[in-house]
């Protein structure tokens, strides 16, 4: 069964009042615990957020020195590794040419114009002429 | 005689701090009046620490954009409580903050709120139906809808006039009424379920 209006009236607007209605009563009194509950754990809360930053603030601190720390330790082993030296690639001896002298090289055109035509090069026998004719009658 | 210089008076000027003069001139203290309870809110309705620290944080940094958008037609209070909401809203719209709540570890539950319930003036038989009833009607808050939980938190956390929560839900009065019955209803039947019989009408 709800609460009748004037119930719910005597709730909003008499809220101190003591009522002869033992339900309301009841209910009165819990929300006066419910409103005085509230308060004080929003209170502990709130006292409690204020504190918590702070450890917060040290952990984080904590975390920052135990990174230098590694940190530290880490730069002269970083330091201390010597690579191996590369070795040059030497480069492939190229063959030098052989200095010609000019004695040797005029004697090099001389023989080349002395030299016999090559067969190649020879002008057309009148054999593949004749040939060619005979080929052509038939 | 001519004056070598001029006065505001007699320039019938006011100081420039009058003119000027706004609540977001002091945002330190603004902030400082204002953080616990936006925060609170923002812890109420998304039960999560961390997101509602962050949100607090935003809704201050949309206020200080967005002061010169103040028209001064609510409180500041209101003006503020909106901007939260709103941002609220647009966070819990998103899929991310589903899986997020689910995996966060931040999260708000029964237990966080029933440890604050003062014993003065108890028994310890009282104090532990007091705890009982307390867990039972955290978990029913929890079951409302968006709408039925803001304004159920506005009207008997932050105890604002139902105007106000109009005002800061962009919403009519009525509707207000409405989502806060409803609200309030579910929430009775789930406390009804722990009271004695004897004790009903």
């Amino acid at each position: 069964m709800s609460l009748s209006t004037e119930q719910l009236d005597a709730l909003l607007h008499q809220p101190e009042q003591s009522s002869s209605d033992p339900e309301l009563t009841s209910l009165r009194a819990v929300l006066t615990d419910l409103r005085t509950a509230s308060l004080a754990a929003a209170n502990h809360h709130q006292s409690r957020a204020s504190i918590v930053p702070a450890r917060a603030h040290g952990a984080l601190w904590a975390a920052f020195a135990t990174a230098a720390v590694l940190l530290c330790a880490a730069t002269p082993l970083a330091f201390h590794h010597h690579p191996t030296p590369i070795q040059p690639i030497a480069a492939a001896p190229q063959p030098r040419p052989a200095a010609i002298t000019d004695d040797a090289l005029f004697a090099d055109v001389q023989a080349d114009i002395n030299a016999s035509v090559p067969s190649s090069l020879l002008p057309l026998t009148n054999d593949t002429t004749t040939s060619t004719t005979q080929k052509d009658t038939q | 005689m001519l004056q070598e210089t001029l006065e505001p008076a007699d320039l019938n000027l006011l100081p420039q701090s009058a003119v000027t003069a706004s609540p977001f001139d002091d945002i330190a203290g603004l902030h400082a009046l204002y953080e616990p309870r936006i925060f609170r809110f923002l812890l109420l309705s998304c039960r999560d620490r961390d997101l509602a620290l962050t949100l607090t944080q935003d809704t201050f940094l949309n206020v200080w954009r967005a002061r010169s958008t103040f028209r001064g037609d609510c409180s500041v209070a209101t003006w503020i409580t909106r901007i939260a909401l709103n941002l609220l809203r647009s966070h819990t719209r998103s899929e991310a903050f589903r899986f997020w709540k689910r995996a966060a570890n931040s999260s708000v539950d029964a237990s966080d709120l029933t440890n604050h319930l003062s014993q003065s003036g108890r028994s310890a038989e009282q104090h532990l139906i007091a705890h009982q009833s307390l867990a039972k009607v955290w978990e029913s808050v929890e079951q409302l809808t968006p709408r039925q939980r803001t304004v159920f938190l506005l009207r008997f956390v932050e105890e604002l006039e139902l105007t106000e929560i109009a005002a800061t839900m962009n919403l009519p009065l009525p509707t207000i009424k409405t989502h806060l019955y409803r609200g309030l209803d579910r929430i009775r039947a789930a406390h009804a379920e722990l009271t004695p019989r004897k004790d009903r009408p």
